[in-house]
């Protein structure tokens, strides 16, 4: 069945109102890369692209709307210093250029699939969510963000943001993915911040992507760092309580024994990347 | 409600002449680019993964595959037909000739094009940057040795005619 209808309404508010009162199924569209992948494609479409394609910093938070290309987000010289070096690192091996001239951040984080590359720099980073619903404006931590596989609290509301504070002076950040060709969706992809002070981790974060219905944080391994100084063992030890918290599923990608080990191997390079300093 | 599929005038500038396209809701840019004639678009996929669909769209390239006609309102493309100014090929295209980079062809409008936007933001682009900007295209026939030395000629040509 062909799509009918495609509108491209002038403000978000505009956007529910029409999702909310369209007959059949509908989506939002933005950059569109996941979207025209899917089968069958919904009945109507409702264009925000145009919309909320702002990269702004709010008071030391930044601000990514969620229209906003990966390209865009890419070129921006104001995330320098602001994020550890963790966006950066997880838009290089997404996809191609050409992709994320048109691929948005909204969208990867509304398709929800649980290997959603910048879900996991984002919840290291501790973002929240704006969404645009019929009544008004919520906000939502990214890490409730996410029920399921490809599901979220979304339901015919609108994601408009992703906000996340900007990290403290010295924080390291590192994304690694290991997937079948460059690009590609994920068989494991992980991202780590760590912060330190005189040798010892003063703020961890760990999130792992491809092993659990949805992206999530390793708070257990978090934990066991925090407060500690930062040495090998510790490092490794780090890295098997996060392989603990995966619940990895065997797929056409990759068995759940290679995700269970991957995932504790890309924590352990993850978290030395952070002590080494490298980007 | 009325089920019948929904009509779109897109107007359009592709390779400097304004156009109005007559497309649907559901249409591919790719699709409604071929049907207007500019088969130099290649559907190799339709999933974004062979980047034979490249076009540059306001001068980023993008995959014509992976966006709806109708999302490229308003907008300026730049399609393979429109490079070369009537017998006189653009620097990049005689780059590709004179280094052999063109074996079957099916590839070469998407690595051209990725070229010219690379060389546009980045006149001297080194071999790294060369090959990344040629890996956004699946090419099964090169090896992409030869592109990757076509790009680099032709950055140097452009830059010694200046």
């Amino acid at each position: 069945m062909p799509v009918k209808t495609f509108v491209t309404p002038a403000s978000p508010a505009e956007a529910v109102r029409a999702m909310h009162d369209h007959p059949g199924r509908g989506a939002y569209l933005a950059g569109g890369t996941d979207l025209l992948c899917q089968r069958p494609l919904p009945d109507f479409l409702i264009n925000v692209r145009p919309l909320l394609c702002g990269l702004s910093v709010d008071g030391g938070d930044v601000v990514l709307g969620a229209s906003a290309t990966l390209g865009a987000i890419e070129d921006w010289p104001e995330l320098a210093g602001r994020d550890g070096g963790l966006l950066g690192a997880c838009l290089a091996n997404f996809g191609s250029r050409h992709v994320r001239n048109m691929a948005t951040v909204g969208g990867n984080l509304a398709h929800a699939v649980p290997s959603a590359d910048l879900a996991l720099p984002l919840l290291a980073l501790e973002a929240s969510c704006q969404i645009q619903g019929a009544k008004g404006v919520r906000e939502v931590p990214l890490e409730s963000f996410f029920t399921g596989p490809r599901q979220t609290v979304l339901g015919k509301d609108l994601l408009t943001a992703v906000r996340f504070p900007s990290v403290a002076a010295g924080a390291r950040g590192a994304f690694l993915k290991v997937c079948h060709n460059p690009g590609a969706i994920a068989h494991v992809n992980v991202a780590a911040l760590l912060t330190l002070q005189d040798g010892t981790v003063t703020t961890a974060r760990i999130a792992l992507g491809a092993v659990a219905p949805t992206p999530i944080r390793a708070r257990q391994a978090e934990a066991y760092l925090e407060g500690n100084p930062a040495k090998g063992k510790r490092l490794q030890r780090a890295a098997a309580l996060a392989a603990g918290a995966a619940q990895p599923i065997s797929d056409q990608r990759a068995s759940a024994a290679y995700r269970g080990h991957l995932c504790g191997v890309l924590v352990r390079r993850a978290l030395e990347q952070c002590l080494r300093g490298d980007a | 409600m009325s089920t019948a599929v929904q009509k779109i005038e897109l107007s359009i500038t592709i390779n400097g002449r304004d156009q109005t396209l007559d497309v649907t809701p559901g249409q591919r840019l790719s699709d409604a680019l071929r049907r207007a004639g500019y088969l130099g678009v290649k559907v190799g996929c339709n999933t974004g993964d062979c980047g034979t669909c490249t076009v540059l769209l306001d001068g980023q390239p993008i995959l014509a595959c992976l966006m709806l006609a109708a999302q490229a309102q308003g907008a300026a493309l730049t399609t393979i037909e429109g490079l070369a100014r009537g017998p006189k090929l653009h620097p990049i295209q005689e780059a590709f000739l004179d280094e052999g980079a063109v074996q079957c062809g099916f590839c070469t409008p998407a690595m051209v094009l990725s070229g010219v936007a690379l060389l546009e933001a980045n006149p001297d682009p080194s071999e790294a940057q060369a090959r990344e900007c040629l890996s956004a295209t699946l090419c099964r026939c090169t090896g992409y040795e030869a592109p990757v030395r076509a790009i680099l000629t032709a950055a140097r040509r452009m830059k010694d005619a200046k």
